[in-house]
């Protein structure tokens, strides 16, 4: 199957690949699993007092669909509040990404993996 | 023999709907039944019953390899106790096996630069089985107490401990083959 031009992009320079501190108070971590596929997400944000996302870096070993799908979260959340960053839909991601209906179960585990972050974020205050 | 196709999998081979499967019977008793439904044996029973015997014989052969694999086998056992898990969305899972399962990958992705890539191979292989091991014994535990939401999350871990062991066996016979070259 062929990817987009922009699946290809975040797969082969994947934005913010990394990992911070999961005990750190300002740090939320979010760990999603799709066993269907194998495909595993761990992406992690810095938050800062005022409630805004200062940082993200992911993890992600799957399909380039499912890279570049957190790859480009990473990129959107920075700067977002908490609600703003919540608010992201995976059909956003999917449409952005311009991902084939079979793989926009890859956009869902993106947008599950910044909802748990946010309440791993949440747990911690 | 036409009831197979009222009978679930475990009815097909006569076998009781369990996780702990003998594998002898079970293909003992599947080379039996493919050989009472073998096209050969209906040539001049007419188009009706050939044909029907054609479906049976692929319906044994789904059974059989539904059956046989572990993993599928909890995936069916499951869908006969009634729960939906085709077209599953939950992503969420134990924090602890997906921090495993990271940890797991990056192991395998540095296995070349290791010193001795494939003993690494080995250990990490050995060491996925024996989890492999413990899941399915509290799968089929969990499944005969009819906890089947425990039962689930298990079933979901043999899905990723099962794509770990083909992983590495690539990654094996991948290495093994740039050695011989």
């Amino acid at each position: 199957m062929a990817y987009s031009e922009k699946v290809l992009d975040h797969y082969e320079n994947p934005r913010n690949v990394g990992s911070f501190d999961k005990d750190d108070k300002g740090v939320g971590t979010g760990m999603v699993g799709a066993p269907a596929c194998g495909d595993v997400m761990r992406l992690q944000i810095k938050v800062n007092d005022a409630g805004v996302i200062e940082d993200a870096v992911f993890k992600t070993y799957g399909c380039g669909s499912a890279i570049a799908s957190s790859s480009l979260l990473t990129e959107w959340v920075k700067g977002k509040t908490l609600d703003e960053a919540k608010a992201i839909k995976n059909q956003d991601i999917a449409d952005e990404l311009a991902l084939p209906p079979v793989k926009v179960h890859c956009s869902v585990l993106a947008e599950d993996a910044i909802k748990s972050a946010i309440a791993d974020y949440q747990s911690k205050k | 023999m036409s009831d197979l196709f009222s009978k679930n999998y475990f009815e097909i081979f006569n076998l009781p709907a369990s996780f702990d499967v003998d594998i002898n019977l079970l293909t003992s008793v599947y080379r039996n039944l493919q050989k009472e439904v073998h096209p050969d044996r209906f040539v001049s029973s007419g188009e009706r019953q050939s044909r029907m015997a054609v479906q049976m014989a692929s319906l044994i052969n789904q059974a059989f390899d539904t059956l046989k694999s572990p993993v599928s086998r909890a995936h069916y056992l499951l869908k006969l106790a009634g729960m939906d898990i085709d077209h599953e969305q939950d992503t969420s899972m134990d924090m602890s096996f997906l921090m495993e399962q990271i940890e797991l990958r990056e192991q395998i992705e540095s296995v070349r630069s290791h010193s001795d890539p494939l003993s690494e191979v080995d250990r990490l292989l050995k060491q996925v089985k024996e989890q492999m091991k413990t899941v399915m014994q509290s799968f089929a535990a969990a499944y005969q107490q009819k906890s089947f939401d425990n039962a689930h999350e298990l079933s979901r871990k043999m899905q990723f401990l099962n794509k770990n062991i083909q992983e590495l066996d690539d990654v094996a016979v991948a290495i093994e083959d740039e050695l011989l070259d």
